[in-house]
């Protein structure tokens, strides 16, 4: 039997998180930078406390334990995602255009004409959940932004959350999966229309003030 | 028309299977292929339907690789043009129905309808 959605494609200097259920998880599995920092500290006695988002301060605060115990404050600022931009742009060595192509032609028998238009020239779609009622925005390279209209013209829509997830692998610190960008879009969608909670269930989901987010 | 299935695939953006039934190879590796795929965690989406914005998508539970049928959960108002309704309680031999899954559920044949699998996810 052979891995039927393929194997990912390493690149140098960038670390694959890949689905822990697939067979070859274990051969990429690297130390993130974050744990390289941490064993670093330790080894001149500095022992990583705690981190999170401080959302008066659009920073991650992180608490360091220095070697004379006593506990102090960093604070990492996370305004734009231009980080994650960088990251998703190297990633793309690893996609092909004849793989696009190929899921483009896929997308383009699921979605009605004018949403291919809209994906083609903007990157984006919106599909209405009939079972929810919510509305998706569906991105190429971005977590699907799931928005919840108030039934009000006037009013603007209410974003839930931002939902990002990847089939098989993906770069950390990007948006990039493993799977060519078109791809991502279509198991979204596919299992956004399949299977709404068990969508909800398997993807990340970034509030939208974080960078992560892609808003 | 012929079945087949979409795998998303890192190479070739999909690799697709036909459950031609003229094509007994390829009918013989799409069975073995979805029948591995699903214990492996990957989710298959058949097509039960359209609608106006385009195909209404059910995930499939399991598959009966004797009657080349995709079995998905289903409800009494709800059932897919493509398919046929089975009595709950009887799944097919080779499957065990899991604990807390009951309920009516729907055969598609495989043979004619599309569907897109979706290997298992690593967040984001």
């Amino acid at each position: 039997m052979g891995e039927w959605a393929g194997i990912p494609v390493p690149i140098e200097g960038e670390r694959l998180i890949v689905a822990p259920q697939m067979p070859f998880a274990g051969l990429f599995e690297r130390k993130s930078a974050n744990e390289i920092a941490g064993e670093k500290m330790a080894e001149k006695g500095w022992r990583w406390r705690n981190s999170f988002w401080c959302g008066r301060w659009r920073a991650i605060i992180n608490l360091i334990e220095r070697p004379d115990g006593k506990v102090v404050g960093s604070w990492e600022p996370a305004f734009h995602h231009i980080t994650h931009d960088l990251a998703t742009m190297g990633a793309s060595v690893a996609w092909g255009l004849e793989q696009e192509q190929r899921a483009l032609q896929l997308l383009g028998t699921m979605i009605r004409h004018h949403a291919m238009k809209h994906y083609v020239l903007t990157g984006m779609f919106l599909e209405q959940s009939p079972r929810s009622g919510l509305c998706y925005v569906f991105r190429r390279l971005k977590p699907t932004v799931v928005l919840k209209l108030t039934g009000d013209p006037d009013e603007s829509p209410r974003i839930l959350a931002s939902l990002c997830m990847h089939p098989i692998a993906y770069y950390e610190g990007s948006w990039a999966g493993a799977m060519c960008p078109t791809d991502d879009v279509i198991a979204h969608l596919t299992l956004m229309r399949g299977d709404e909670h068990r969508y909800w269930k398997v993807c990340n989901q970034h509030p939208p003030y974080r960078p992560e987010a892609g808003l | 028309m012929i079945g087949t299935l979409a795998i998303l695939n890192v190479s070739a953006g999909d690799t697709k299977l036909s459950f031609d039934p003229k094509n007994k190879g390829d009918l013989k590796r799409a069975r073995e292929t979805v029948t591995d795929m699903l214990k492996r965690g990957f989710c298959i989406l058949v097509e039960a339907g359209r609608d106006e914005k385009g195909p209404l998508y059910r995930r499939v539970q399991r598959f009966d690789p004797k009657t080349d049928e995709y079995i998905i959960a289903g409800t009494p108002e709800e059932k897919p043009s493509n398919a046929r309704a089975v009595p709950s309680g009887t799944p097919p031999p080779e499957t065990r129905a899991r604990k807390g899954r009951k309920g009516p559920t729907v055969r598609v044949p495989a043979g004619r309808s599309t569907a897109v699998a979706v290997a298992p996810t690593s967040g984001g």
